[in-house]
């Protein structure tokens, strides 16, 4: 009994495993209707292969230049891989600025609060101070003679409202009533 | 081989290249016909690969990979070019040209020519396994591993497309072996 086409189609291609391959070879050999077929199969390749093809190899320069050009776009690609970052890490880091953002926005009167308790604060502690600067100024009012003050004042603007004035030094200072 | 996580050197991109460029050249030009567009087409695959700098498993991996995008894209150029063509004869009522089958034009030549024709004639799913095998030296196990089919479907499609080749080449002409 012959075998299938099909196995023959396959057996010219040498992609049949022993020992069905040896069967095979043995049945080919005293069939003339599957040498036939096995016959067809091997022209068929054979005339196949054997179709005309342009030497697309002959130009060696161009084909070095070609692969140049590949080869910059792969050095590219390789240093591009650097810097890229994977779209969920770049979409997390997105949500995260927005809200750190939200975040801020929202604790900045509660920020601002805090630093007018602390200015309050400060402005209480300096209350001696403001008491020992009155005393200066009616000293000053009272004296004829003119007097040096040197005084360092607070360098921010924004502490202006709340600033405190410190003395250093009062030149002159009225024997007895100041030290 | 691979000792950067799978991803191609310069140097194991010049093998691949070296080693396969021939081969992806043959498999497109049988499909297309045409010797500009294999190279462009097979030239656009390495690209493509640069551009997607995948990682494989093995250089075999990054060559069936290649082997892939060339037959896809060379189906679609031919397939894209048949339709232009019809569109080009139906629109100028040009009569196709009639195959000359007598005695005294069965030359080696013609043979040849016919043999090219009939494969052109191929549905795309026959016409991809015999390019393969023939033009790429391919096992079956290869090109079931190109194809995403099993080695057995191979088997069966690469006969079927001989089967068919030799009708088509039986009714051109019988003189034809």
């Amino acid at each position: 009994m012959c075998p299938d086409k099909e196995l023959l189609s396959a057996y010219a291609d040498n992609e049949v495993e022993s020992p069905f391959k040896e069967t095979l070879a043995t049945h080919i050999e005293s069939c003339e209707k599957c040498r036939e077929s096995l016959k067809a199969f091997s022209v068929l390749s054979a005339n196949l292969k054997n179709l005309p093809l342009p030497d697309f190899s002959s130009d060696q320069k161009a084909m070095q230049s070609a692969f140049d050009i590949l080869l910059r776009t792969k050095k590219l690609q390789t240093h591009r891989n650097v810097v890229q970052i994977p779209v969920q890490f770049l979409s997390a880091a997105a949500v995260f600025a927005f809200v750190l953002f939200l975040g801020a926005y929202a604790a900045l009167p509660a920020l601002n609060q805090v630093q007018a308790t602390n200015y309050a604060n400060k402005l209480k502690s300096s209350e001696a101070l403001s008491s020992q600067m009155a005393s200066t100024i009616q000293n000053v009012d009272q004296n004829q003679e003119p007097l040096t003050l040197t005084m360092t004042l607070p360098e921010s603007t924004t502490l202006q409202a709340f600033g405190e004035v410190e003395v250093l030094k009062v030149s002159n200072p009225p024997q007895g009533q100041y030290k | 081989m691979f000792n950067n996580e799978g991803f191609l050197s310069e140097k194991e991109f010049r093998t691949l290249y070296d080693t396969s460029f021939a081969m992806l050249v043959r498999i497109s030009y049988r499909i297309t016909s045409s010797e500009d567009a294999a190279e462009d087409l097979v030239h656009d695959a390495y690209i493509r690969l640069c551009e997607k700098n995948l990682p494989f498993p093995s250089l075999n991996d990054a060559r069936y990979w290649l082997i892939r995008v060339v037959k896809n894209s060379s189906l679609n150029y031919a397939k894209r070019k048949g339709r232009e063509k019809k569109a080009y004869e139906k629109h100028f009522r040009e009569p196709k040209k009639e195959v000359e089958t007598g005695l005294e034009h069965v030359l080696k030549d013609e043979s040849l020519e016919l043999v090219q024709k009939a494969l052109d004639m191929l549905p795309p799913n026959l016409k991809e396994v015999l390019v393969l095998k023939e033009y790429g030296d391919m096992k079956y196990k290869e090109i079931g591993t190109v194809l995403g089919i099993s080695e057995g479907n191979v088997k069966v499609r690469v006969f079927r497309a001989r089967e068919r080749l030799l009708e088509l080449l039986k009714e051109a002409s019988p003189y034809v072996p």
